[in-house]
């Protein structure tokens, strides 16, 4: 330590020379050398190809997913016009619609085609109920005013026509 | 083995020591100067055919070395222990060990960048630019660094040398 002090107390720049023997204290008696070079050499070229492999891999995805995406863009533009609006698209914009082939229908959205209100103006047969009875139109004026019977057994013709005599 | 292999197990064999002892510098542990030195060697190993070109192998791996060091220091946590099949080696004792471990006391109770900046400048004698290259910094930076670097020695060696001793204890 008194060394050290003497050489630091003094307000003088501190030489080089003593620096480096404050560090060549600190280093001491070294221990030997357990690092085997041809050890490290094998470590190294493992590693090595190990990152080869792994750049190599990373490339090789890289290009396969950038053809997979340039195929599904592709794709999906050529067939764009047969497969109706894009999702992206705003509803109701100025875009001619197909009619619906698919018999699952929105019953919100409005109907676009011709076909099925010409179903819908189609007379249909009438329905036979069982509640109403079928009536006959009348064909004689007794069956609309039906003649009145005398409890002497003879017929009261109704007002307004001459009797059966 | 090819030419490269060959130059790189002679640069370990050669400069791997001395890049030891300045990982050791830094981070005041044989043990993890040692990683130090393998994680500096095997990215140097990488750019080799690169950096041979350049002449700046050399140059490259200190680099590698002092920046690894930063960075492990400024980790919250750190291995402090490691499994090993082997036994430790028995460091031979110093001539002086009371100078040793009162130098590595300062050294460790200096902040991990002026460290850097005091071994490379001192110890390895690289002019400020070199330093500025390595760290990655300004020279102005080095410069403060190391004035801020040398006042904190002076400070604790001389005028309060109550923390080497608490930090003796610890």
């Amino acid at each position: 330590m008194k060394r050290y002090d003497e050489l630091w107390l003094h307000s003088e720049p501190v030489e080089q020379d003593r620096i480096r023997e404050l560090l060549g204290d600190a280093l001491g008696t070294e221990p030997d050398m357990r690092l085997d070079p041809d050890a490290l050499l094998t470590q190294a070229q493992r590693r090595e190809r190990r990152l080869r492999v792994a750049s190599v891999c990373g490339a090789a995805a890289a290009v396969a997913a950038v053809t997979v995406g340039l195929a599904i863009v592709t794709s999906s533009a050529g067939s764009a016009p047969t497969q109706g609006p894009s999702p992206h698209l705003v509803p109701g914009a100025s875009i001619e619609q197909e009619p619906a082939r698919s018999s699952q229908r929105n019953p919100t959205e409005p109907r676009v085609s011709e076909e099925p209100a010409q179903k819908e103006m189609r007379p249909s047969a009438p329905t036979p109920r069982s509640d109403i009875v079928p009536q006959r139109p009348p064909e004689r004026i007794e069956d609309i005013a039906p003649s009145a019977t005398n409890p002497d057994g003879r017929t009261i013709p109704p007002a307004g026509l001459p009797g059966p005599g | 083995m090819t030419g490269r292999d060959t130059e790189f197990v002679e640069f370990v064999r050669t400069r791997g020591p001395s890049l030891r002892r300045t990982a050791f510098l830094l981070c005041g542990d044989w043990h993890r100067a040692e990683d130090l030195v393998q994680i500096a060697l095997l990215k140097l190993f990488r750019a080799w055919s690169r950096i041979k070109a350049a002449e700046a192998v050399e140059s490259y791996a200190r680099t590698v070395l002092v920046r690894t060091a930063v960075d492990e220091s400024r980790r919250i946590v750190r291995r402090r222990e490691r499994v090993s099949d082997s036994v430790p080696e028995v460091v031979a004792p110093a001539e002086n060990p009371d100078a040793t471990l009162d130098a590595r006391r300062v050294l460790a109770m200096l902040p991990a960048r002026q460290r850097a900046v005091i071994v490379l400048r001192y110890w390895e004698d690289l002019p400020i630019e070199d330093v500025a290259q390595m760290l990655g910094c300004a020279e102005g930076t080095v410069k403060s660094q190391a004035a801020k670097g040398l006042a904190t020695l002076r400070k604790l060696l001389a005028r309060e040398p109550h923390l080497l001793a608490m930090e003796a204890v610890r």
